[in-house]
Order: C-alpha cells, then structure tokens, then sequence
C-alpha cells in the first residue's frame, strides 16, 4: 500500500513537470527571427513531448489508483481473495531507517564537498569527505577510517592535482 | 579518541599553513607560479588548438609552467565569467576570440560585459570567409549574390552556428544586397564542415582557416571573405576580394587574443603584455601559425579593446538592422 | 592499402612505440575503470606529453588509451552497477547480473573477449572498406541522422517491454529534459529560467555520471552492512570458453556492424550503438525474456560495439578530419599542434601517421586483450570489500569526474540532480535507461529533422527522398508496428 502512494506521488511530480513545461514554454525571453517560416519552431517539440508526458502519466496513475482500488477489494474478502501483491523482500541488511538516513546524509555529504571546493584546501576536504561517508556507512573502527581516508585522500590528492591538474 | 583529536588538530593546522606559504606571487615576481591560460572552449576546437599553441609559445618566454584550463559551456560565456570573476593577479588569463565574446553579447543576456575584462592584447587573426564546394561551379561571391537574386528563396547559405559572427555576417550580406538565400544554422563548425564536403548546400560561411586543407586540395573553392587574407599562408588565397572590394561595407574576422578580469594592477598587466608580445613575435608562434594557416600578429591593449567594442557597436546593428 | 599497412606495422614494432601503445592502452582500461574519468580526459592530460614526443608515438599513446578505455568502463558496471565510461552501461545490464551469481570472472572475461574480436572485425571493417565508409559519412545528410536517431528511439522499447508505460514515460521524460537549454535552431532560451549555464543544455557526461554513478551508490546503499555471499564464499574465476564464444559469434557481427556503421557516421554519437546493438540481438533472440539476467550475449553484444566504434570513427577523422566523438575531436586538435593538417589531403601528406594510427588500433585492440584477461583475477578483488568501503571512493570519483567535464561546479550539480532523479526512479521501477536514451537521442533528432527541412523547404518529402531514407522509414514503420503488435499481444 505504502509503494502505491509513493508510486502516486511520482506520477504527480511527472504530471506537474509536463505542466510546468507546458506553462514555461510559451514565454520567450529572447527571440531573433533567423529561419523565417519553419513549420517546427523552438516550441514545437517541447509541447509535443509534454502532452505526452501528462498523457502516459495520467494513464499511469489510473493503472495505480485501480491498483489501491483492487487492493482494498481484496482486503474485505479474506478467503480465496488476491493477496496484495507486494514485491519481493530485497535484500537488506540494516534497517529502513539506517538506510533512509545514510541516503540523505549521502546527498548532503556530496553537496557540501561541493560547495566547500572552493574554499576549503581540496586535500583536507577530501580527507573529511572520505572520514565522515566511511562513518555515516557504518564502520566503527576509528583508526581503520582515519588510515584508509588519509590514504585515499593522498592518492586523490596526487591524482587530481598534481597528474590532472584540478583547477579549483 | 583524545589522540586522534590531537592528530587531526595537528594535521589540519599544517596543511592550512600551505596556502599561506604560497602565496608570495607580488608584481616583481611576476611570473612567480604557474599561469593558467583559461580557453572556455572544449579540447580538440580550433580556439583549443590555438590556446595550446600560444601556450607553448608563452612557455619559452617565461620560466614558470603554463598550462590551459578548458572550461567550456554557454558559448564561451561560463569561462568568460570564471576569468573576470577570479583573483586578479594575473596568473588567471583568458584566452578568447573577439567575435566569440561579441556575438554572445549581441544575442543574449549574459552576466558579464566589455568592461569586466582588461585587454591584453590580440595575437591572431583570421577573416570569417565564403565557401562552396568545387561543384556549384560560382566564379566568386559577386556571381553567388547575382545567381541568389535570380533565384529567390531557393539558394541555401549554411553558417558554423545560429548565433554567431558567421550568422551576423550572412544576414548583413542578406539585408544589404538584397540577394534572397535561405540561411541555414548549423550547430557548429564539424557540421557545417561535413555539409560543406558533401556538397549539401550552396555556399557556406565559417572563419578560416577551417578547410584550408580542403581549398589547396581543390575540394574547396573560396568566394569571398569578410577581411583581407594577406596574412594566410596560402599564397593563392591572398587576393581573394573582400566585402568591401563588392560593395557590402562591414568587415568581419576574429582576433584571439589575452584578457585578464579588470581589476588586475597596472605592474602586472605591462608585464604581462610584455610577456605576450614576445610569445606572439616567437619563433615558435610562428611556426604554429605556419602549420596552422595564418601568420601571428600583435595588436597592442589599447589598440585591441577599441577594435573590440567597436566590433560589438556593428553587431548590434547588424542585428537591429537585419535580424530582428 | 596493404603495403602502407605493412610499413606502418614495421616501424610500429620498434620497442619505444609498442611500450608507448602498451602503457596507453593499460592506463586506457584503468582510466576507464574509475567512475567519473573518461578517454577524453585522459587525452587532453596526456597532449602536453606528447608534444615532446615525435608524432607517431605521441598518437600510439592517445591511440593506447582511446581503445583501453572501451573496456574499462564495463569493469565497474558488471562489478559494481557503476559503469566507468557511458559506453558501459550497457554491458551492466546482463554484467551485473551474471557477477552477481557467482561468475563476475566469467562476465569479466566475456566483456574482454567481446571487445577484443569486436574490436578486431570492426577494424577489418573500416580498414577495407573506407571508401565506402567515407561516402557514406560524406553523404550522409540531416535527414538520414534524423531517421536513425528515431530508428533508436523505437528500438528502445526492447527495453521496455517488461513495463511498457513507464519506459515510456522515461523516453518521454529524457527527450524533454534535452530541449532545455537555447533552441539550436532560432537560439530561443528553453527552460534555462534566467541561468545562462542552462544555455548549453543539460551536460550531457554529467547527466550519465549521476545515472549511473550517483544513482546506483543511492539505491544500493541498502546492501551495505554484512558482506554478501559473495565475500565470503569462492568467486569463480573461471574464464569463457572459445567454444562458447564461437557459438555467439552473431554478437559479434551484430556489434561491429553497428559500432563501425554508426562511428563513421558523424553527428550521430557512438553513445547509442551498443544501446541498438543490444536490442537487435534481443529482438532476434529466442529466448528475449533472458536478456537481463545475465547471459553471455548481453555482454559480448555492446562490448563488441563499443570496441568497433574505434575503427569507425577513425573514418571520418583520417579520411575528412571530421571527430566523431569527443577523443577524436582532441586527436584532431593534437594533429594541429603536431603540425598535421586534418582533413581530405590528409592521407595524401601524412600517410604514414595514417597507417600508423590504423595500425596502433589493432595492436591496441590485442595488448587490450593481453593486459585484460590478466587483470581480470585482481578486479574481482573488488567485490570481496563490502560496499562501504567502495561507495565513498566512487562517490569522490563520480563528484570529480563530474566536475572535470567543464572544469566548473556546475556540473556537479546536475549529476547529484540526476543521481536523485535516477534513485528515485529506479525504487518506483522506471528503468532509468529509458531516460538516457530519450536523453542521449533528443538533440539529435530533433537538431537533425528542422535542419532537414530547413534545407529542403519544410518538404516532408525529403524523409524518403533517397533510397536509404525509404529503407529506414520502412524499417521505423515496420518496427512500429511489430512492437505495437507484441505491446498487445502479450500480458504487458
């Protein structure tokens, strides 16, 4: 049940891109009347491609809203009944929230290294960088992080800014 | 865990010392550290090929490493920007050709102007020339015009991008002769160069020395070019008639040359200027000009940025006048 | 033809060069290998070497490497999910799967073999047959580009048979995101919303390393923790047998044919050809419903693509100075410097670089094999650590990499955008391939067809003036309807 609201609500961020789109597309900001008499202009393709989008989207989401609605039918007939369908269990090792937890912190890791690239020194961000995902993932042994980010770090280092040359 | 806080704190105050230390570089060690020469073209383009070149060049003159930094997008315009926004003190050069910066100006509304820049000096320059394959038999541009009038909307024109000074000068060359000949946007150089082998349109307009090879092969015929070629290393294609020899009085080319962001001290630019007419007067900018189709040139800071801005005011009214 | 190929083999065999060609072509698969780092990158570090070498061996180096990195990015896609270069992605497909049995050993070793004889006969292809190739690259016009970009286009709906409306949303989704950017045509700004990095679109390299690098750290994080059963128990390390790829051997056609047709022509990206390869095989497979889960035939087919795309796009460079991907355009930009004129009279002036540089692909192509299968053994060290260890190395690789497509951040940005974007499609089941695809395709159909009309007067009828086009149009429609009947016909 959970996995078809979450399909849902991809099908309405699919569904509001192609409305965006659509909206977006017809404000030109610069215009220069270079090949007169196309059939095809700049517009043309893009609205095309986002009546589609919010067709097959739409579509899509009536296939998953008759899916709840099978779903719930199912449930008032316990006996003989479709069992809801869930997907296989994946395999996982830690539990749901360790794993939503290291995706976001993955995200925001990666985005600060970013940001801070140009104003911190690429040799000790990296280090951070390396020490903190090695954490965030899991390991515990202090020193085991410490050495393999130091080393990482080191040969990134040598890598990135001596053999190619990173202009930061 | 109190002695790893120790090391980190250890480690840490070290390495934020290097940056420190480095930074010595003052207007009387100029060139003190490596020069990066900013080309804001991807690798492997003609601009690439002539950064790279002027970079060697620059490197028998100084004692210290020059290397070049692609960093491309936006036509130019994302380099443009890193260069006027970075640390003025004048290891961080833009290497850039004058219409590039120009035509981009023209069409779009961009985060940076003339004025961001300090002009250096310009090194190269080539026309922005007319070619058709050896098959559609014209004699020269004149006879390309002529054919064009009498046969409206049916010639084709391709240029080496939608927006650029190739573009400007097909339209001026529309508006003011009149001759009705469709103009067909390539997205680039390598396209139009392959349209123009495969005879897959009338006439095409790019900058030299782009299919040099091909002229002196015969595949190629030029007819006509927006400046004089005197300069070319193709003694046939010197007299070929300009413009302004038929009558259309705009003269377009492009002039790579060096800027740095304006803010650069006055010690350093006159040294970099030194610095860069010697590279361009080198022996070896001599030799890459050979190989590469056109003698080097020097054009003074001064010179230079009149020559640019006066470049942009033609533009934008070729635009106004033909474009929009 | 024949004795400048032999003259071209002598000099090559002096020990200077084939050192040169061995350490390119063993820095090729290892720059390949890292996530992030690509051929081009490697070849524009390697330019300023270069120039205090003579020009042969200075191009056997960036030759060495061009070819090297061909089957180095499918190490991490079969290893990891992680493709090291786009053109690996493909091979993670049935890669992955097959390493994830048990035999990454034997997926390893159909990765080298595929792109070895793939390799080799596109090679044997482009060689014989350049006048050919060449006039086709020359006479190859916006309209044909066009129709073969939405020949691939229909062939992606191989891949979405298992779920027919969401492959059809990502096609759909990718041909959109490739329209943002100016319009290549009238230079209208599309979707940029006033950031003039926007203006170029959406880099393209960066898209692919979010895809497939940031993406696939994402949704496998939740197999970090305990090391899998493959740690622990033996790894197979037994290798293909020749008989086994000798009974393939249409991938092998399949994979050269395409990879050397569509690297000669210019404009149109080797990036889709192991893609269509791919589906040409599956479509004519008994067994279609396999691909995916692991059989030889989906490693053999887009690793021999690839590798064939060497000698196609070799074409077009030496014979018209025209790149056909992003090495050969700094190749070109290396013959400048190097004094060559690229172009028609290039052959003519410079032949024995010519041969040399065909030369150096076939023995680039072999050391290829050599240094591969005796790698293999170390990369399937790779799985025994467990994924925490790996995923932050990739991660650097994959940021940086980014980051070096255009020296600035802005890359970097897109690539954690499309490494979300990827993430969450592939826990709702959208295979993200098709986005790419749609990604990858966009630009050039859509650049190609208002081209072709611009040309011949917004006349449609240019779609099937020449026999070729008639063929493909024909091939489109027929395609169309073949997938329309089997989207019917079978329980979608």
């Amino acid at each position: 049940m959970k996995e078809r609201i979450k399909d849902l609500l991809l099908g309405f961020g699919l569904l509001a891109v192609g409305v965006v789109a659509l909206l977006t597309i017809r404000i030109p900001v610069q215009q220069t009347r270079i090949s007169s008499g196309a059939k095809l202009t700049y517009a043309t393709l893009p609205k095309i491609y986002s009546w589609i989008l919010i067709l097959l989207v739409c579509l899509y989401m009536a296939k998953v809203v008759f899916a709840i609605w099978k779903d719930r039918a199912a449930e008032k007939r316990p006996i003989g009944g479709d069992e809801p369908k869930e997907s296989a269990p994946e395999i996982a090792y830690s539990s749901q929230k360790v794993i939503l937890l290291r995706t976001i912190g993955t995200v925001i890791i990666v985005l600060a290294y970013v940001l801070l690239l140009e104003h911190l020194h690429f040799f000790i961000l990296t280090i951070l960088f390396l020490f903190v995902l090695f954490f965030v993932y899991g390991q515990r042994s202090i020193l085991k992080i410490t050495a393999v980010s130091i080393c990482g770090g080191t040969v990134f280092y040598i890598l990135f800014i001596h053999i190619l040359k990173l202009p930061i | 865990m109190k002695r790893l806080g120790q090391i980190l704190v250890i480690l840490i105050t070290l390495f934020l010392l290097i940056p420190i230390g480095a930074d010595r570089a003052q207007t009387e060690d100029y060139p003190g550290k490596t020069i990066h020469i900013v080309v804001p073209w991807k690798a492997g383009g003609g601009t690439d090929a002539i950064g790279r070149g002027f970079a060697e060049a620059m490197k028998t003159v100084v004692d210290v490493s020059v290397v070049v930094d692609n960093i491309s997008g936006a036509g130019g315009v994302t380099g443009t920007v890193k260069v006027a926004k970075s640390r003025p003190d004048g290891y961080t050069l833009l290497m850039n050709g004058t219409t590039d910066m120009t035509a981009v100006l023209t069409f779009k509304k961009v985060p940076f102007s003339l004025d961001d820049l300090t002009y250096i000096g310009g090194f190269f320059t080539s026309p922005t020339w007319v070619l058709c394959h050896k098959d559609r038999g014209y004699k020269d541009l004149e006879d390309f015009l002529a054919k064009a009038k009498a046969n409206p909307g049916n010639l084709t024109v391709g240029t080496a991008g939608p927006a650029g000074a190739q573009m400007l000068m097909a339209s001026a060359i529309k508006g003011i002769t009149g001759a009705d000949f469709r103009i067909i946007p390539y997205s680039g150089g390598k396209d139009l160069k392959k349209a123009l082998i495969g005879n897959q349109v009338y006439a095409g307009i790019i900058h030299a020395p782009v299919l040099l090879a091909e002229v002196k092969a015969g595949l190629i015929k030029i007819l006509g070019t927006g400046m004089p070629l005197d300069k070319i290393t193709y003694p046939p294609a010197r007299d070929i008639k300009t413009l302004k020899d038929i009558g259309i009085p705009i003269e377009i080319g492009i002039t790579r040359g060096i800027y740095v962001p304006k803010a650069t001290p006055q010690g350093i630019t006159s040294r970099l200027s030194e610095i860069v007419e010697k590279a361009a007067k080198s022996e070896r900018f001599k030799e890459f000009g050979n190989k590469f189709g056109f003698a080097p040139v020097w054009i003074p800071g001064p010179k230079f940025e009149k020559q640019i801005r006066s470049e942009l005011s033609l533009f934008e009214d070729i635009k106004a006048k033909h474009i929009d | 033809m024949v004795e400048g190929l032999l003259g071209a083999f002598i000099s090559i065999l002096a020990p200077f060069n084939l050192i040169l060609l061995f350490i390119g072509t063993g820095l090729g698969i290892l720059v390949g290998a890292l996530p992030g780092l690509s051929s081009p990158m490697a070849i524009i570090v390697l330019l300023p070497l270069t120039y205090s070498m003579e020009t042969l061996p200075a191009f056997l180096t960036m030759i060495g490497v061009y070819v090297g990195t061909k089957l180095g990015g499918s190490y991490p896609a079969i290893l990891l999910r992680t493709p090291g270069t786009p053109a690996g992605a493909c091979t993670a497909l049935d890669g992955y799967p097959m390493a994830q049995r048990g035999e990454p050993g034997l997926a390893l070793g159909y990765a080298t073999m595929g792109s070895t004889f793939g390799g080799f006969f596109g090679w044997i292809l482009a060689v014989t047959c350049v006048p050919l190739l060449s006039s086709i690259a020359v006479k190859s016009s916006n309209a044909d580009i066009a129709l073969i970009g939405i020949l691939g286009l229909i062939m992606v709906s191989a891949f979405v048979r298992g779920s027919t409306l969401r492959g059809l949303i990502g096609v759909v989704l990718g041909l959109l995101i490739a329209t943002v950017g100016l319009d290549p045509i009238q230079t209208t700004s599309r979707f940029t919303f006033g950031y003039y990095n926007l203006m170029s679109g959406i880099p393209f390299a960066a898209a692919l390393v979010g895809f497939f690098g940031i993406a696939v750290v994402l949704s496998d994080i939740k197999m970090m923790g305990r090391p899998s059963h493959l740690v622990t128990s033996r790894l197979n390390l037994a290798l293909p047998k020749w008989k086994d790829l000798i009974a393939r051997w249409q991938c092998i056609l399949i994979g050269g044919l395409y990879g050397t047709g569509i690297g000669a022509i210019p404009g149109v990206g080797a990036e889709v050809s192991p893609w269509i390869a791919y589906a040409t095989i599956r479509n004519k497979s008994k067994t279609p419903e396999q691909f995916g889960s692991g059989i030889a035939e989906g490693i053999l087919t887009p690793e021999a693509t690839n590798n064939a795309n060497t000698g196609g796009t070799m074409i077009p460079m030496l014979a018209l100075g025209i790149p056909g991907d992003g090495s050969t355009a700094i190749m070109l930009g290396a013959m400048v410097l190097h004094g060559l004129e690229p172009g028609v009279m290039l052959m003519k002036n410079s032949s024995d670089i010519v041969y040399g540089i065909l030369v150096g692909i076939l023995l680039s192509t072999f050391f290829m094999f050599l240094i591969s299968w005796q790698a293999i053994r170390y990369f399937v060290l790779i799985l025994r650590f467990d994924r925490s260890w790996l995923f932050p190395f990739i991660l650097i690789f994959a940021t940086l990499g980014a980051f070096l497509t255009m020296n600035t951040t802005f890359p970097v940005f897109i690539a954690i955008t499309f490494g979300l974007i990827g993430y969450i499609f592939e826990s709702r089941k959208f295979p993200v391939v098709t986005v790419v695809l749609g990604i990858i395709l966009g630009p050039i159909i859509e650049q190609n067809i208002r081209l072709a009309l611009a040309l011949s007067k917004n006349d449609w009828y240019t779609f099937v003036a020449t026999w070729p086009r008639k063929v493909m149009v024909a091939a489109i429609l027929g395609l169309l309807a073949y997938e329309i009947y089997k989207g019917l016909t079978t329980k979608s």
